[in-house]
């Protein structure tokens, strides 16, 4: 996929391939085009070329009401709950009843139930990115885009979303993640993909990443990616 | 959709006609107000709080600009409904409400 703003060429030749109960990892530096490309993939931006295969149908024009009807989940930076709605009537967009024993699970896993009656307003940036992966995990989607999952969370949140996310994998989700926080997307990630000048580097495993001279000079920073330097 | 956020809409349509009504009834108590004093013909003006069909579209599109603004759009589209589908059903309340209004014109 491509997409110029004015002048300014984000993504020439942008290409990412998802696989069921995989979990893929989209890096790059800010403003490389890692967002664009996930609003291009979904519709919310328009693409000046490149198509979208999903699911055994190609969209030109991809839109997302058409793409989550056929199992896709799309979690955009700022967030999916309504200001105006209770998490009670956010969670009740997923037709599941707040009294179904899995919907009690997801509550309980992701320490939401206390919540119920708060408005989106009244929720932290970390409840709101536990309330996307709440109404991900009762859709059950085929394939999940995450943009910046990790941001902002305490590191009890952050293992939650891990746990989210292993548990989606582990049932045959496809899924996209992007992000800076290289531990904790390091340790869920099955491969890594770099976005770098306007196109995309399939990097292997995370072993393979780590190992990669390029990636780490000129992403990493010379950081370890364990986490020491 | 899913009845709790239906009744939303409607909820959100019925306010936002109402609130355009009485916008209206303002505006034109302005102007009749108004032409009194300067002499302005205000025919058309007493005529149209009973008969601006407007009123429908504006308080879909009042509503979907809402729905934007509050992220509803994205968490709607992600469990497959569409602006068309809140459109719908956002016209319900204020159709009815404007046809209850040419009835009481027509019955004058």
């Amino acid at each position: 996929m491509a997409r110029q703003f004015g002048e300014r060429k984000v993504l020439t030749a942008a290409t990412v391939h998802v696989h069921p109960g995989r979990i893929t990892l989209l890096m790059g530096r800010n403003g490389c085009g890692k967002s664009t490309l996930l609003k291009l993939i979904v519709g919310t931006v328009r693409s000046d070329f490149g198509t979208v295969h999903f699911n055994q149908r190609m969209y030109l024009r991809p839109q997302l009401h058409l793409l989550a009807r056929r199992g896709l989940f799309y979690i955009p930076e700022r967030g999916l709950p309504s200001r105006y709605l209770t998490l009670e009537q956010n969670l009740s967009m997923s037709r599941v009843p707040v009294n179904d024993p899995r919907m009690q699970q997801i509550l309980h896993d992701l320490a939401l139930g206390h919540l119920l009656s708060s408005f989106g307003t009244q929720l932290s940036g970390g409840e709101r990115r536990l309330t996307d992966i709440a109404l991900c995990m009762l859709k059950q989607p085929l394939c999940l885009l995450a943009d910046e999952p990790f941001q902002g969370m305490a590191p009890i949140d952050g293992e939650r979303i891990a746990r989210a996310l292993h548990t989606l994998r582990d049932n045959g989700t496809a899924i996209l993640v992007t992000g800076h926080e290289v531990n904790a997307l390091f340790e869920v990630a099955d491969e890594v993909v770099w976005m770098t000048g306007g196109t995309t580097h399939l990097l292997g495993s995370v072993a393979q990443a780590r190992a990669n001279d390029q990636f780490r000079r000129e992403y990493l920073g010379g950081r370890d990616p364990a986490g020491t330097r | 959709m899913p009845p709790t956020y239906f009744y939303v809409v409607l909820r959100r349509s019925l306010g936002f006609w109402i609130g355009l009504r009485l916008l209206l009834l303002v505006v034109v108590l302005g102007i009749v107000s108004g032409g009194g004093a300067s002499a302005i013909d205000v025919t058309g003006a007493l005529a149209s709080p009973g008969t601006s069909m407007s009123m429908i579209p504006a308080t879909v599109g009042l509503l979907l600009f809402d729905a934007r603004t509050a992220g509803e759009d994205l968490l709607l589209a992600n469990f497959g409904y569409s602006r068309t589908q809140v459109a719908l059903r956002a016209v319900i309340l204020p159709a009815i409400g404007e046809a209850l209004v040419l009835l009481t014109m027509a019955g004058r």
